[in-house]
């Protein structure tokens, strides 16, 4: 299980930039998602990793080796990087069946017939894909052509497995059912797997360590827990959470209410909170927003109360669990728990100290 | 990247396509601004030396009439009438055809293609044979031998020309203005309805404006087509003097004029062209028109009433003459000793399969005679070998244009490969000719050897071939190859294993379709071929030439028929709407 080390990378097409300046290093065993939103440069990176892009500046190492070095010149080619890439369109070759999918990459490494049909086969057991052998690519549902897909890679047990937003086609159920899949996977083969994705349920439920891209660079990365609870940015408080947080403009009221006292500059401050980090109540304890219930909205299992500050501004959404005691057109009065309070300067850094301190004067 | 295997593999195709279109046609505009061997008396300057002889000749001279005005005006009076009535008819055939209940619709939905599916100077010779006159010698034609003598004007020249290139276009116009009907959505007429609009409203505000594109486009393609088409003014023509500007360039060849030929092929090149040039900026225009290729499903059919049966008779007409006659006509004459004597003693077999006939040159029956297999075997190995090499090259320059990451190559070769198509046949061929008339470099002059018809159908073929494969190549999309070249597969080996078995379907249509255009074709082969690499299409002339005319119609009939059933098959396999082809 190598690392996958990668240094200052950079993609340019044309004048735009996909990727620009991104260092990660991809531990050992992890299963690390690169999660950002659409055309952000995900699907780029994964192919340079894998080697079907060349890259136009930095480094990228596997385990080892250098694969890849833009100053040096030095390039591996895909077939020599021990890479798996499934991708987003599955990309089976419709004209052989399941069987003959899988057995190509053998084939081209020259092992004997015996050999490849051993191997084969038990890679469409392991896929629980068997009776799919004769089958084309056609006959087949998207969630049984991801498996296809899959057995194809690994049937050449690839030491990284590149997954390229590998459930963004099946319904709920099949996810789960496949993120257990992969789950296994990775502790059966011990493979390392990186995969990309533009959906953070997919990101949180899958993955042990994420990395957050937008506009082509990283913007943090941890796992799941720590980029929610503590986002480096206002972009990603913002683009992980669903609903998502809640933003106060600098200068608006409700933000004044929220960044604690003795702040140098209060007016430059945003402040976000998240929806399931408040108490609703009916009666003012003092440092509460004043605000008016719009709209209760049932989500399967939990409740959504849309709200309307009293001194205007954006409408605040609150998560709840338990279906709350309100009707719309009531007047309440949310009171912000402090883990869930964000505070973020104008260049969108978050200001993890006020946090603190925040939390501190709260005691 | 010295190392880019698509880099080599584009560098190379353009190389070969530069030498293979752009050399010859830069080479025969040169022609014609520099003094030709042996005319440095008339030109005044040393051979090879620049001259404006030959423009001026052509343009400013007591020739210049004609010389070159009259044939220009009779290629623009030919090419502009031909397919305005063809735009005429086509439309309204069209409209009966997807919108009314005119009995036998989908019957004649094929049957009225038939006549494009037919080399077009099968319809001449069928002219030649009902309505020759005594103007031209030998053998009567069936008119005068029932006793009429035909005027010249309605045997020879302007008006058959018109006529047959009208009736051979016509399809051409059904398919494209048919095609934009049956995808013009119907709610658009419906939304009008409701509005109130009145049919008569409907028809002139909202469906004739979202189809003018399309008849715009079909009206340039058939004039563009028209200009070089050579092979029936070459029939139609000659009796009284009557010359379009590919005929010219055919007598200017055929006397040693290459400056002239060279000046003759230019203009045609220029309207070819400019014709093609405004097609293109019209068709960028019509993307504004998102109405057309919209997919209304739902075609309502208008009754025709009372008009049912008339227009049934009407279309039955033209399907008659346009195909039954001609066909009949040309199959009867082979049958008959003397044209146009129907009785039973005057007919024989002995053009088919006779031995030892009392003739010159042909003595047997075409199906035993040797210059009609040799020719036949021309035909189809020329035709065959330029179809799967030019699919071939088509597939190659798909592949390139799909995966170059240099955006120039890409350009460069889409570019050069479809510039064929706006040169007509003849004009291509001469600029083929001035190429490989002499050895250059390594390459042997090819004048002569089947290897210039070879060639040239080649070139002539890459415009639509690349097309296929340009398509085919962005259908299937990048994945599927780099998932065989993560695993280690080499640019041949995906080609072979991956590429070429997905692009099955799409090489076979296009290699059918180069094929039987290959087999019909005859204004690319007229100027290269000798009568020892005679293909059926040249050898048919040259029996024509001959005066052999039961012969030269026994030809045209198997070319006809070799024709039609490929393009049958094509329609089984592919639909009509590839059967248009370019
Ligand atoms: N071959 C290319 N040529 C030019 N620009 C490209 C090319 N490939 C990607 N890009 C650009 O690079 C950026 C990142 O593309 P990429 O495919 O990596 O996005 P992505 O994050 O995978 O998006 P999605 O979630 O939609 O798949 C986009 O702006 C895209 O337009
Ligand atoms: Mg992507």
């Amino acid at each position: 299980m190598p690392d996958i080390v990668i240094e200052n990378l950079t993609k340019t097409f044309g004048k735009g930039h996909a990727v620009k300046d991104v260092s990660l290093t991809i531990r050992d065993g992890s299963f690390t998602c690169i999660l950002g939103p659409s055309g952000c440069g995900k699907t780029t990176l994964l192919r340079m990793i894998a080697g079907l892009e060349r890259t136009s500046a930095g480094r990228i190492g596997i385990g080892a080796r250098v694969v890849d070095d833009a100053a040096q010149g030095t390039f591996v080619p895909p077939e020599q990087r021990g890479v798996g890439l499934v991708f987003q369109s599955y990309a089976l070759w419709p004209h052989m069946t399941v069987a003959q999918n899988v057995a190509f990459g053998l084939r081209l490494q020259r092992a004997n017939a015996t050999a490849r049909r051993a191997r084969t086969d038990a890679m469409l057991d392991t896929l629980r894909i068997t009776d799919l052998a004769d089958r084309y690519p056609a006959q087949l549902s998207g969630g049984q052509q991801q498996r296809v897909a899959l057995a194809r890679t690994l049937a050449l047990a690839p030491q990284v497995l590149l997954l390229d937003e590998p459930l963004s086609n099946l319904d709920a159920a099949l996810r789960l059912a496949m993120r257990a899949e992969l789950a296994r996977l990775h502790r059966e083969f011990g493979t390392t797997i990186v995969f990309v994705t533009h959906d953070q349920w997919e990101a949180m439920t899958l993955a042990t360590d994420i990395a957050v891209l937008a506009k082509g660079e990283v913007q943090q990365t941890g796992s799941a827990s720590a980029i929610y609870d503590q986002p480096a940015s206002r972009f990603v408080a913002e683009f992980i959470g669903n609903p998502p947080i809640n933003i106060f403009a600098a200068g608006s009221d409700a933000a004044r209410a929220l960044i604690p006292a003795g702040v140098a500059d209060p007016a430059r401050v945003t402040v976000g909170l998240r929806p399931e980090a408040m108490q609703l109540s009916t009666v003012n304890n003092g440092q509460s927003l004043a605000a008016t219930v719009t709209a209760l909205i049932p989500t399967g299992g939990s409740w959504v109360v849309e709200m309307a500050l009293q001194r205007g501004g954006t409408p605040v959404l609150h998560t709840t669990l338990q279906r709350p005691a309100l009707a719309p057109m009531q007047p309440v009065f949310i009171t912000p728990q402090k883990e869930g309070t964000h505070f973020f300067a104008p260049d969108g850094r978050c200001l993890p100290d006020l946090s603190l301190r925040s939390k501190e004067t709260s005691r | 990247m010295a190392h880019d295997p698509v880099l080599a593999l584009g560098l190379a195709l353009l190389v070969v396509f530069l030498w293979l279109i752009a050399l010859p046609i830069g080479m025969i505009v040169e022609d014609s601004f520099t003094s030709q061997p042996g005319d440095s008396a008339r030109t005044g300057v040393a051979d090879g030396a620049i001259t404006g002889y030959y423009m001026s000749r052509a343009l400013a001279s007591r020739m210049s009439t004609i010389l070159f005005y009259a044939p220009l005006w009779n290629t623009l009076l030919v090419a502009v009438c031909a397919s305005a009535l063809a735009l005429v008819i086509g439309a309204l055939l069209a409209w009966v055809l997807v919108r009314s209940d005119v009995p036998l619709r989908g019957w004649f939905a094929v049957a009225l293609i038939v006549p494009y599916m037919l080399p077009v100077w099968t319809f001449a010779l069928a002219w030649v044979t009902l309505f020759k006159n005594s103007t031209l010698g030998g053998q009567p034609g069936w008119a005068q031998a029932l006793g009429a003598q035909p005027p010249d004007w309605l045997a020879y020249g302007a008006v058959p020309t018109i006529a047959i290139l009208t009736l051979h276009y016509i399809p051409f116009a059904i398919l494209i203005i048919g095609g934009a009907l049956r995808r013009l959505d119907g709610q658009l007429e419906e939304a009008a309805q409701i509005l109130g609009a009145r049919r008569q409203i409907i028809l002139w505000r909202i469906v004739i404006p979202a189809l003018r594109p399309a008849v715009l486009s079909a009206g340039l393609l058939m004039f563009a087509d028209a200009i070089g088409e050579f092979s029936v003014p070459y029939i139609l023509g000659l009796p009284v003097k009557f010359e379009t500007l590919s005929v010219s360039l055919f007598r200017a060849i055929s006397t040693q004029q290459n400056g002239m030929a060279a000046v003759y092929a230019g203009a045609v090149l220029l309207i070819g062209v400019i014709t093609l040039g405004i097609d293109a900026w019209m068709l960028r225009e019509a993307r504004r028109f998102t109405t057309v290729g919209g997919k209304g499903t739902i075609t309502r059919t208008s009754p025709l009433h009372a008009a049912r049966w008339p227009v049934f008779g009407g279309i039955m007409l033209l399907f008659v003459v346009s195909v039954v006659v001609p066909l009949v006509t040309l199959l009867l004459s082979t049958l008959m000793h003397i044209p146009g004597r129907f009785d039973a003693g005057n007919f024989t077999l002995d053009y088919w399969i006779g031995r030892d006939l009392p003739t010159v040159a042909l003595p047997n029956g075409i199906l035993f005679s040797s210059e009609f297999w040799a020719a036949a075997w021309n035909s189809v190995r020329i035709a065959g070998m330029a179809a799967v090499a030019a699919a071939a090259l088509g597939l190659l320059v798909g592949y390139v244009v799909a995966h170059s990451s240099w955006r120039w190559l890409a350009n460069a070769l889409h570019a050069i490969t479809f510039f064929p198509y706006l040169v007509p046949g003849i004009a291509f061929a001469a600029a083929i000719l001035v190429l490989f008339a002499a050895p250059r470099g390594p390459i042997p002059a090819l004048y002569g050897t089947p290897y210039i018809l070879l060639l040239a159908l080649i070139a002539d073929q890459m415009p639509f071939a690349s097309r296929v494969g340009i398509s085919a190549m962005a259908q299937l999309g990048p994945d599927i190859e780099d998932a065989a070249r993560i695993m280690g597969a080499g640019m041949m080996r995906r080609l072979r294993v991956i590429i070429l078995p997905l692009m099955k379907g799409a090489l076979a249509t296009a290699v059918l379709l180069s094929f039987i255009s290959g087999i019909k074709g005859v204004s690319l082969f007229i100027l290269l071929a000798v009568p020892s690499t005679d293909v059926l299409t040249t050898f048919s002339l040259r029996l024509v030439d001959y005066g052999y005319a039961q012969a030269a119609n026994a030809v045209v009939l198997v070319i006809a028929l070799i024709a039609l059933i490929g393009s049958l098959v094509m329609h089984r396999v592919a639909g009509p709407g590839l059967a248009a082809g370019l």
